[in-house]
């Protein structure tokens, strides 16, 4: 009887102790101060698809230090998870604290920009017309649930045709012209400002010149804007632009329209130069910044244009999305490229199913 | 006639361009180079980056790429060749080439096969930039680290693996995760030999100071009810699990080669953990090269950090430097 007392007390005596000791690092380490629910995010980007493009996006965002959460959708699970598990191991070097993803649109939740990078790409022989209905219906599936989790965001556009495309998803979110952006000649226009740059010895950001209109081979390069230090370049060569100009300045224009095409011959995609060029957009609209951009925005009613179409025009940026638009000093033939752009939208958007 | 250029800009300065002062060269153009050079551009590291790979359309097309965001990015000169004449005058190269692991072939055989890679990168990097540190990423990175450095004739200074960089970063992660903190607060280090033998040192582990083995003496190992190993050994599988998941891992890597680069170009004398030459260290008699926490600044590795280690820890130290010494003994032409 004594002894089975004895021994209860010295398993009591180790269970005690066992216990006191049980307290977790965690628990012994961390006093909690504040026990409520977590904060919401302020500055959310969700990257739809994560494809090289959007991946590009998401790690541009990541080091300019944008947002404080970053979401990241696709239908590939694998891929996803295997994606952001890589941005999660570099966290010790970003300031980025939450990084989530999931197929399901839920992880979007409360974001403010969201970047399509999603869609499918063009089949040899495939007609723009079905690659777009093609895209129209993957769209259908995507953007309700975008709006339905962050009703308020703003939603950049990448994936091409990107002036279509944007009109699409403006159509399918129901949200107001001024959230939705397409990313446009944004894109064209880095790179007309770095090869034209090139070419005068200087920095890009030094070279002042607009590509507006539709993205890629219709896209028009505003001469008569392009300068450096306010020295109009038009001024100095009248011929600048046209055929008779001995120049040959026309030609810059023409590698930007067909740079795309080399890249994407020698390495497979481009993702880089759209990546850096996304994180740029983002940054005005984060920051609240006031930039003007050269993005495709909603130009009915503008030039002559009637139909609703996108386009790229040089816009202001900020917390609101497109607050508003610089009105260019276009030449008639300009302004013909851009009304025969115009059409050429409307024709392919007339015939879209379900938009 | 004059020519807009002539019209818009006359030249002060007639002197030829200046060498590039921060030029970093990154060999191999694949994911894991491509996100090394992204993250050292974004990161704003260097005046001049150049980049070196076999695939000439591949390295085409990548350059592109880039020069074609340089209206965001403030390195203004971005090349790239075949030739490593394009590589010269660089203070920092990092090198992401080599072959990957085939199906059932031995360790020893990669190795031969990337040491035969080596020999005909190394000398030529050395060629063109006689001054610069070395950045060793392909794996098994412990060996290349040393092969590189035979080959290369550097001081061993000059010569560094990327190593428990990424290992420790992960291992900061995973365990800030579970403590609910930021990686950067947490205190952690991996040593040793990269990958599945890698060392915790759960004796130094801790947070603001206050060291958790203290709080909890059976951290790391197996009697621990809290299963604090477990975190090491998903630091261990997480490399696996991302390349089953996607193919390959770079953005975490990346972002780690663009902190170690920081920490050189910018002569910051911060503490990493970095694969350099141990020999005497630890009673470790042959020339390897393992992690150990090393101050880098704009020499290369200026001095490295004694732990404090227990026996078992100095123990397995030990046993990967033995296994690393069995296949480098093996190597041809070094």
């Amino acid at each position: 009887m004594l002894i089975t007392c004895w021994y209860l007390y010295i398993s009591a005596r180790s269970i005690a102790k066992q216990y006191l000791n049980m307290a977790s690092i965690m628990q012994k380490l961390i006093t909690p101060l504040f026990s409520g629910p977590p904060e919401l995010p302020r500055n959310k980007v969700t990257v739809v698809g994560v494809g090289q493009v959007g991946m590009a996006c998401a790690v541009s965002i990541l080091l300019r230090e944008l947002t404080d959460e970053l979401a990241l959708v696709d239908v590939m699970e694998d891929k996803l998870k295997g994606e952001m598990m890589d941005l999660q191991h570099g966290s010790l070097f970003l300031k980025t604290p939450k990084i989530v993803a999931d197929k399901d649109y839920s992880v979007t939740a409360n974001s403010r920009i969201v970047v399509v990078t999603a869609g499918v790409r063009q089949q040899e022989g495939e007609s723009r017309l079905n690659l777009v209905q093609r895209n129209v219906n993957i769209f259908k599936h995507i953007v309700p649930l975008i709006v339905r989790y962050s009703p308020n965001c703003i939603i950049i556009v990448v994936s091409n045709p990107v002036d279509v495309l944007t009109y699409v998803t403006w159509k399918l979110s129901g949200l107001p012209k001024h959230r939705i952006i397409g990313s446009g000649t944004n894109l064209d226009s880095a790179r007309f400002r770095f090869l034209m740059a090139e070419k005068l010895g200087i920095h890009p950001s030094s070279f002042n010149g607009w590509i507006l209109g539709e993205h890629g081979d219709t896209s028009v390069p505003v001469w008569s804007g392009t300068n450096v230090a306010g020295v109009n370049l038009q001024t100095l060569n009248p011929e600048i632009g046209t055929e008779s100009d001995e120049e040959n300045w026309t030609e810059t224009h023409k590698m930007v329209v067909d740079s795309a095409y080399e890249v994407i011959k020698l390495k497979g995609y481009t993702n880089w130069a759209i990546g850096l060029s996304v994180a740029d957009l983002t940054e005005s609209l984060i920051r609240n910044m006031n930039r003007i951009h050269p993005v495709s925005t909603m130009v009915q009613g503008m030039y002559g244009i009637s139909d609703e179409v996108y386009l790229s025009m040089p816009c202001v940026l900020n917390g609101g999305g497109v607050a508003s638009v610089v009105n260019m000093t276009l030449t008639e033939d300009e302004v013909a490229q851009l009304q025969e752009s115009a059409s050429t939208l409307w024709d392919i958007q007339k015939d879209l199913q379900d938009v | 006639m004059s020519s807009v250029l002539q019209q818009l800009i006359s030249p002060l300065a007639s002197t030829s361009a200046e060498p590039p002062r921060n030029k970093v060269t990154v060999v191999g153009v694949g994911q894991v180079g491509m996100a090394c050079a992204i993250s050292i551009l974004l990161r704003d590291l260097c005046d001049e980056l150049a980049l070196v790979d076999v695939m000439k359309d591949r390295l085409k097309g990548e350059v592109m790429d880039l020069q074609h965001g340089s209206l965001f990015l403030k390195t203004s000169k971005i090349v790239a060749d075949t030739d490593y004449a394009v590589t010269a005058n660089s203070r920092l190269v990092v090198v992401t080439a080599g072959v990957r692991q085939q199906e059932g072939e031995s360790r020893l055989n990669l190795v031969q096969r990337n040491v035969n890679v080596f020999k005909s990168i190394i000398p030529q990097i050395i060629k063109y930039s006689p001054n610069c540190t070395l950045v060793v990423v392909s794996n098994p990175v412990d060996v290349l680290t040393y092969v590189t450095w035979k080959l290369s004739g550097l001081p061993k200074h000059r010569v560094i693996g990327s190593g428990t960089n990424l290992d420790s970063a992960r291992f900061r992660y995973m365990m800030a995760e579970r403590l609910g903190i930021h990686a950067s607060s947490f205190n952690g280090w991996v040593l040793g030999e990269h990958g599945d033998t890698s060392v915790p040192v759960w004796s130094g582990a801790n947070v603001a100071g206050v060291n958790l083995q203290k709080l909890n003496p059976d951290i790391g190992t197996d009697g621990d009810n809290e299963q604090w190993k477990a975190t090491h050994k998903a630091v261990v599988d997480s490399a696996y699990e991302v390349i089953k998941l996607k193919g390959y891992t770079n953005w975490a890597i990346g972002l780690s080669v663009a902190d170690l680069s920081e920490s050189i170009i910018k002569n910051m004398s911060r503490v990493h953990p970095v694969s350099t030459m141990v020999k005497d260290m630890y009673g470790i008699g042959e020339e390897v090269f393992l992690s150990l926490p090393c101050v880098l600044n704009s020499t290369g590795v200026s001095s490295v950090v004694n732990m404090t280690l227990t026996d078992a820890e100095v123990g397995q130290l030990r046993n990967s430097a033995d296994t690393l010494w069995g296949i480098q003994k093996d190597l041809k032409d070094i």
